[in-house]
């Protein structure tokens, strides 16, 4: 058995519009260790999601998969049937929406929605898989669960039923578990308590989950490893603390120094200038180029590679290549890089 | 920054439904903006801000309670002239920047549509000239004037809404969450063009959100909001630093911060929502800092 | 994972490593082609090959209705009682049942030989049992029936329009007001109506149209005011109140363009049921005054004699299928175009 329960290996996806062919996956390549927590960071349209809708088999209809390999244990699924991916989606593989209400059936029990779950990936008598629901309900910390699995999606809050999701998601002790958005329609404290559960359950059943966000402080709370996309590619891969304390992308860097923490105040917010490109026409050379402020002539001509920084830590910048001018990032990054030695 | 206090609220409630039943989403609140500030007013979803905002701009019906804008009670506005005056002065961006756009129009009518109204384009080169100024005053190509909403980004899109808002030269714009529905690299430039058009054309804004380091970040003072009613108050910097409300203080708690090392130690005060006994009021416990509590304290 | 793609950089010149001359292009990108609501949904409905098919059928149909004084051969209302039951012949078509001759205990007989007819007349769709060239009647019947189908859309799109948009825009009381008022007009039968219009008037468009204004127009009105509801409600129409518009003004210029899509989709759904309304009652003998032709009372000739003169009644019978389903299938193409997400 491999270290690797799931690996996407040079993905590129595609979609037919109107429009044109939207480029939407460019060559997208990563492994996810067992047990660890890999967070797909980015903005809207990076690919994102798309890339985990390709592992799911979940694409819309005028999406294409234009080559690539997504490994689970060593087999491709992009080659196995459809009967195969039913079984192993939600079985091997489950998913977590960001919208709780549409992931629910509104008109049926909600612990008859886990049993079922349960009963359709593992061979159990029908006490048994209410055992299963009732036992999955109190781990995902919904208390009085023999009362509250009679009743249906519109009588919990948002956060329970994000929280019954979630017990539907594990029904079958998934593999990996792809979680997209989970608390993006949530309140902040809301967030901060499927966050701590998802934390929780985690390190209990040791699944590998690949956290799909935009925001970099659910990342930094939850990730081991972050992948950070723009237009289409992974830019940047490491672990959590080389991404947030040591990053080397300048989009990386952007996208950090526009925060505000709580101790910035008075001086103008780093902004990363322009807009994302739209995928029809893939620029030439690097995507985030036209924003960079450290772009190269190279920029302009050519697509970075992955330029190793340590074993773990990669990322696509010209500016890591030897030939290259050395930089100044900005001074917000510049102090994360000090926090850390300390 | 003045002394001068453009907007004053006090006891405001608005109540939905008919009958004194009726659930109260704003629940007596009182504070007052002053000219030239960035208030921000902070809660989680359905605690009653964006209807505050609202009430501000007279897109709602205040139940009861006074608004005060310049000295004037907006209830006690008549006739067709007064509101429009009014309707000059206040202005609003709205959270969702394509909900925001009638999808029907070109973005150089959307924009003028605010000098229409108020008549305040000579002929229509002059009404073009200052569809020209604003678009070029929020960072968009004037070129673009012609285009349709859809076209824009999400971006480009809230920017056209600012433009909207600007047109009529207005002294306060109740900003309800304007970037919450922007990515992360976006948010920021809006956060500076607003900061930006506040210094040139000397606003007032009350800033409307959820992201409570953004508010903090943007905002002179805030107001914490929880079920209807503002739980605390008082200078940004000194609230955040130290909250004195078990809501504020579980609020804070729970914004995740992009800083692995302090997430994985933070511990997360929760807060539970019990009725209490007592009058409770705002106290103001230091000064400027008030605090929703009981005579007695807590 | 990066050595293809090493290999082709070690060529590369170290000058291509310096920083980019001149400023950042941050807005590089130019935006598409301008492209209108209107070029949007004509866009769709061209791919949707049976929507323009229809469409095709629709203009052919219009056009020969509207050319009806030229088109037809003789009067639609001559009858020439000698020439009467007289199959289709069509000159120079010699499929059966266009030819002239009908199967007659068993044998195929000419009935134009029998009837005495020049070799130079020829009723394309036959006579009916007065001799009335049913050629020429079927073009005016289409005229009757499209003009109804005119009529029809008309009235949606005053009436029902006004209704809605004031309804919602109104709110409160009026709106309560408004609907019971349209659900006792829905709750009366139309049919009932124009029955007791006989006692009043002559029977004729006149009283079907009376009939269409009283209750034509009641699904577009609430179909009206459930989109101008939801259109209330957007951000936009906040806006401009905030802007200081009036009702009236952000009735006409922000929700009336924004429903138009659904407000063109509906008319086009009524305009079938209208023109079957008519022929309903035509056939019922309560709609066109006799001898008026209509397909509504081709249909009610024809079905009298269907045993023996089958084509009597098949050929309006298919003419009025014909248009029914172009409209429907067009006004389903037009529905998808103007809003593609109700298909998804």
């Amino acid at each position: 058995m491999s270290d690797n329960v799931l690996e996407v290996r040079h993905l590129r996806v595609s979609f037919d519009t109107f429009v044109g062919k939207v480029h939407a996956i460019r060559d997208v390549s990563f492994a996810l260790r067992r047990g660890e927590t890999l967070a797909l960071v980015g903005e809207s349209g990076s690919g994102k999601s798309v890339t985990c809708r390709a592992i799911m088999r979940l694409l819309a209809r005028n999406a294409r998969i234009d080559g690539g390999e997504i490994l689970f244990e060593g087999e491709n699924l992009l080659e196995k049937p459809m009967r195969e991916i039913r079984h192993i989606r939600g079985g091997e593989i489950a998913m977590i929406f960001q919208d709780p209400m549409t992931a629910l059936d509104p008109t049926m029990k909600i612990g008859r929605q886990i049993a079922e779950t349960v009963t359709l990936h593992r061979r159990v008598s029908r006490a048994q898989a209410r055992a299963r629901a009732l036992e999955l309900l109190e781990m995902v910390g919904i208390e009085e669960p023999e009362r509250r699995y009679h009743q249906y999606a519109h009588e919990f809050s948002g956060g329970q039923r994000q929280r019954i999701v979630i017990a539907i998601a594990l029904a079958a002790d998934p593999k990996v578990l792809i979680a997209d958005e989970p608390t993006t329609a949530l309140d902040v404290t809301m967030q901060a308590q499927i966050l701590d559960l998802m934390r929780g359950l985690q390190k209990k059943t040791g699944t590998s989950v690949i956290f799909i966000t935009h925001d970099l402080g659910v990342v930094a709370n939850v990730a081991d490893r972050v992948a950070v996309m723009y237009a289409g590619k992974i830019i940047e891969i490491g672990t959590a603390d080389e991404v947030f304390y040591d990053p080397r992308h300048p989009y990386t860097w952007g996208l950090l120094a526009s925060m505000p923490t709580l101790e910035t105040g008075g001086e103008a917010l780093y902004a990363i200038p322009g807009t994302p490109p739209t995928l029809i026409d893939p620029p030439q050379g690097d995507a985030f180029a036209p924003r960079n402020a450290w772009a190269l002539e190279i920029d302009e001509i050519l697509e970075p590679p992955m330029f190793e920084v340590t074993p773990t830590h990669f990322a696509a910048t010209w500016l890591l290549d030897p030939r290259a001018p050395s930089v100044e990032p900005p001074q917000a990054i510049r102090a994360r890089r000090r926090e850390a030695g300390q | 920054m003045s002394d001068q206090a453009l907007v004053e609220v006090s006891h405001l409630t608005h109540r939905y439904g008919e009958d004194q039943k009726g659930y109260k989403a704003v629940n007596d609140i009182s504070f007052s903006i002053m000219e030239g500030e960035t208030f921000g007013l902070v809660g989680e979803s359905g605690c009653g801000k964006s209807t505050t905002g609202r009430m501000l701009v007279k897109l709602l019906d205040i139940t009861s309670g006074a608004v005060r804008f310049g000295g004037q009670d907006i209830s006690r506005i008549r006739g067709r002239g007064e509101l429009l005056s009014f309707r000059r002065d206040v202005q609003i961006i709205f959270q969702d920047p394509y909900a925001s756009l009638d999808p029907r129009k070109k973005v150089r009518d959307i924009i003028a549509e605010g000098i229409d109204v108020h008549h305040m384009a000579a002929d229509a080169q002059d009404r073009e000239r200052q569809v020209v100024e604003l678009m070029e005053a929020v960072g968009l190509r004037p070129a673009h004037m012609t285009r349709y909403p859809h076209e824009f980004s999400g971006g480009q899109r809230q920017r056209i809404g600012i433009a909207r808002a600007l047109a009529t030269r207005p002294r306060f714009v109740v900003c309800d969450e304007p970037i919450s529905a922007l990515d992360v690299s976006i948010q920021a430039q809006v956060v500076n063009l607003l900061e930006q058009l506040q210094r040139e054309r000397k606003l007032t804004y009350l800033f409307i959100a959820h992201d409570l380091s953004m508010v903090k970040y943007i905002s002179d003072r805030i107001a914490v909001m929880c079920r209807g009613r503002i739980v605390e108050m008082g200078d940004a910097d000194e609230v955040y630093n130290h909250p004195l409300h078990p809501y504020t203080q579980s609020l804070i708690s729970a914004i995740p911060r992009p800083d692995p090392h302090s997430e994985r130690e933070r511990v997360r005060t929760a807060y539970t929502y019990q009725e209490q006994g007592g009058e409770l009021a705002l106290r103001e416990v230091e000064p400027g800092h008030f605090v929703l509590c009981a005579e007695d304290g807590r | 994972m990066d050595t293809l793609q090493n290999r082709s950089c070690e060529q590369l010149p170290d000058t291509a490593f310096r920083f980019r001359q001149g400023p950042a292009k941050t807005d590089a990108q130019e935006l598409a082609p301008p492209i209108t609501f209107l070029q949007d949904a004509w866009r769709r409905l061209r791919k949707n090959k049976a929507a323009v098919v229809c469409l095709i059928i629709l203009a052919f149909i219009m056009l020969i209705a509207l050319l009806a004084p030229v088109l037809a051969p003789y009067p639609p209302n001559e009858q020439h009682i000698p020439y009467a039951n007289l199959p289709p012949r069509i000159p120079g078509v010699s499929i059966a049942g266009f030819d002239g001759t009908i199967v007659f205990r068993g044998n195929r007989v000419d009935r134009y030989a029998l009837a005495n007819v020049p070799e130079d007349v020829s009723f394309y769709f036959g006579t009916d049992e007065f001799g009335r060239d049913l050629f020429s009647r079927t073009l005016y019947g289409m005229r009757i029936s499209l003009l109804i189908a005119f009529v029809a859309a008309l009235l949606d799109l005053s009436i029902g329009v006004i209704y809605g948009l004031i309804s919602a825009m109104k709110g409160g009381r009026t709106d309560v007001f408004m609907q019971r008022v349209l659900e006792i007009l829905a709750g009366v039968p139309s049919l009932v109506i124009v029955v007791l219009m006989l006692l009043v008037f002559e029977p004729g468009v006149f009283s079907i149209i009376l009939a269409l204004v009283i209750s034509s127009w009641i699904p577009m009105a609430r179909v009206v005011r459930a989109q101008t509801l939801r259109v209330k409600q957007m951000e936009y129409v906040q806006a401009a109140r905030a802007l200081g518009c009036t009702d009236a003004a952000i009735a006409f210029s922000h929700v009336l363009p924004n429903i138009s899509g659904v407000v063109i989709v509906r008319a086009m759904f009524s305009i079938p049921s209208a023109i079957f309304f008519e022929t309903f009652l035509s056939f019922l003998g309560v709609g066109m005054k006799i001898p008026n032709a209509s397909l509504g009372t081709l249909l009610n000739g024809g079905y009298k004699v269907f045993k023996l003169y089958p084509y009597q009644m098949f050929i309006p019978a298919v003419i009025l299928c014909v248009i029914m389903l172009s409209f429907n299938l067009f006004a389903d193409g037009l529905r998808d175009a103007f809003d593609p997400k109700m298909k998804e």
